[in-house]
């Protein structure tokens, strides 16, 4: 089940993309490091979130997912956001501030 | 008849003085007024003269009375009770004829016909008559009349009582030609006199009336057109159109100004609501979703008073502001909202990289908007960027007053927006002649404490979306937080 969602850094070749319609290689880019992914294109992109936070280690509460620039909830699909193979989601730390 | 001859020449005589110094007083105080008379009643014709005479005698005659004591009345009389035996008649008679008085033959008829012909007749008669006739001409004065009236029974009693003390007498046939001559001639110039000093005193009544009425009416008129001047004043400057065009600015103004200064108060259960909704920093609890955002009641929570604000709360009331905009009743300026992530991204690792953001205009063409406003994010400060596209300026607001790095956000922006030009429509947009306003700390409102910054960068965003004059200030901060929180709640700006 987690192969669907695996971070495909080292094996982006290995993958291909191009087995099957229905999976996109996506990169995360998180302070200019960038990690792909093999997801489904009707998954919603919660479980991309959840993993990446996971992996990380980071709060998911304090991470932005941002996809051409609009924030993702993760509810959103692949489809939905009409995702092509290789498109970067952007991964911001909270931002705040005071003075 | 010698005895009343004599008493009656020293009585004339004595008469005659009086009325002569009477007279002279009159002609020298009138000296002056004269001309004026004869504007209105030129006495240098007879007829005028004469008519004058007549209208005012009553008036006149009552003046006179009032002015001479009663024994001179008592004599003028006695010498007018004379005047009914033949003799006299006719001397009256001759004298008029022989001296022709224009004034007095035609107008002193109470001497020729009514005295001299009717000898039965009381020789006040004519003033009756003469008071009928002025009485159609001078209705308004019957206390003048009145006083006449009394006058004249007056004058009637002193005759009957003088005639009985004349009737024993009356033969005056018997004097000689020349006494009676002389007497006719004292009696004529008597006379003269008498109606000379009336003519004056008559002329210069009336004048001074009419003068004092034409004072008095033109003093009234010109107050009431001053009064009318002012009025009409007054209401046209209320109908011309600068005026309207003043007045409506002066509303709208006020308006406004009373808008941005007291700004439409939320209200006990709104406030009650904000209180509650941002009390609780702890929970996860999701209040509302828009615009990609959860809003958590965690997240909220940084709209208590002394919190930080933080980029969903920023992200979620600028996504307000787009829909306003968009959906704007009134004209505003078309804007498009960033997020907060946005020149985060641009200047990701502290270098300027338009690839990082280039995708993020898929959906949009800035160059059709008047304004694109930027919220800025600094480590731990929050401002407001705009390129203002329509007055072809690039904006920072800062609540801290920071201008150099307010110069660098610029610079930056300068950059992005001339990618931008290139990237999507394939052109080159020459920005070097771009003003940069970054207002310093004096210019816009700047916070007085260490956690508002958010809120004066939303602020910024709000009011510079609207064209609105950056017209609030610190204290209004604690309001705003809690509109803000409102308004996320009900997902929707307030008006």
């Amino acid at each position: 089940m987690a192969d669907q969602e695996q971070p495909t850094k080292n094996e982006g070749g290995e993958t291909g993309g191009e087995q099957s319609d229905n999976h996109l290689n996506i990169k995360v880019n998180y302070e200019g490091n960038e990690v792909f992914f093999k997801i489904k294109k009707t998954t919603p992109l919660k479980k991309l979130m959840e993993i990446f936070c996971k992996r990380q280690g980071v709060n998911q509460d304090q991470m932005r997912f941002v996809f051409d620039g609009n924030r993702l909830t993760g509810t959103e699909t692949a489809e939905q956001l009409d995702m092509d193979d290789q498109d970067t989601i952007d991964v911001l730390v909270q931002q705040t501030g005071g003075f | 008849m010698h005895r009343y001859i004599g008493v009656g020449t020293a009585s004339t005589k004595e008469v005659e003085k009086k009325l002569l110094a009477h007279s002279r007083s009159h002609w020298k105080s009138d000296e002056v007024d004269e001309k004026a008379h004869l504007k209105h009643t030129p006495p240098a014709t007879p007829n005028s003269h004469h008519t004058s005479a007549a209208q005012a005698s009553p008036n006149t005659i009552n003046k006179t009375r009032n002015k001479t004591n009663k024994r001179k009345v008592s004599k003028q009389h006695k010498l007018t009770a004379y005047t009914p035996t033949k003799r006299v008649r006719t001397f009256t008679e001759k004298i008029t004829d022989n001296i022709k008085l224009p004034r007095r033959t035609e107008d002193h008829n109470f001497i020729d016909k009514n005295q001299a012909r009717q000898p039965g007749r009381t020789p006040f008669k004519p003033f009756g008559e003469h008071k009928s006739t002025m009485a159609s001409q001078q209705n308004k004065e019957s206390s003048m009349q009145k006083l006449l009236e009394e006058e004249k029974k007056k004058q009637q009693t002193l005759e009957l009582a003088f005639a009985t003390n004349a009737q024993p007498e009356d033969e005056p046939s018997n004097e000689p030609e020349s006494e009676e001559d002389i007497l006719a001639r004292k009696l004529n110039s008597l006379l003269t006199l008498r109606e000379r000093s009336m003519i004056y005193m008559i002329d210069h009544k009336l004048h001074h009336d009419q003068v004092s009425r034409e004072m008095s009416s033109q003093l009234i008129t010109l107050t009431t057109d001053e009064m009318m001047e002012e009025i009409i004043r007054e209401e046209v400057l209320k109908h011309l159109p600068q005026v309207i065009y003043e007045n409506m600015l002066r509303e709208v103004s006020q308006a406004i100004v009373q808008e941005q200064h007291s700004f439409t108060p939320l209200g006990p259960e709104k406030t009650r609501t904000a209180v509650d909704l941002v009390s609780r920093p702890n929970s996860s609890q999701v209040i509302c979703s828009a615009f990609g955002i959860d809003m958590k009641r965690s997240d909220l929570a940084c709209l208590r008073r002394t919190e930080w604000l933080n980029d969903e709360v920023i992200n979620f009331y600028l996504g307000l502001c787009i829909e306003r905009c968009d959906n704007s009743l009134v004209p505003v300026p078309k804007c498009h909202f960033f997020t907060t992530f946005f020149y985060t991204k641009l200047v990701e690792k502290g270098s300027y990289n338009y690839a990082n953001v280039r995708r993020w205009t898929k959906k949009v063409d800035l160059f059709s908007k008047d304004k694109v406003i930027i919220p800025i994010h600094l480590g731990v400060h929050w401002t407001c960027a705009v390129i203002n596209l329509r007055d072809s300026r690039f904006e920072y607001y800062d609540s801290m007053g920071g201008v150099e790095r307010g110069k660098q956000v610029l610079k930056d922006l300068q950059k992005y927006i001339q990618d931008e030009c290139k990237d999507k429509k394939n052109k080159v947009l020459n920005t070097g002649g771009w003003e940069m306003y970054v207002p310093d700390r004096y210019s816009i409102p700047q916070q007085e404490n260490s956690h508002d910054c958010g809120v004066f960068a939303c602020k910024f965003a709000d009011f510079l979306s609207r064209d609105l004059d950056l017209s609030f200030k610190q204290s209004d901060m604690a309001y705003f937080r809690n509109r803000m929180a409102c308004e996320i709640m009900d997902k929707r700006i307030y008006q």
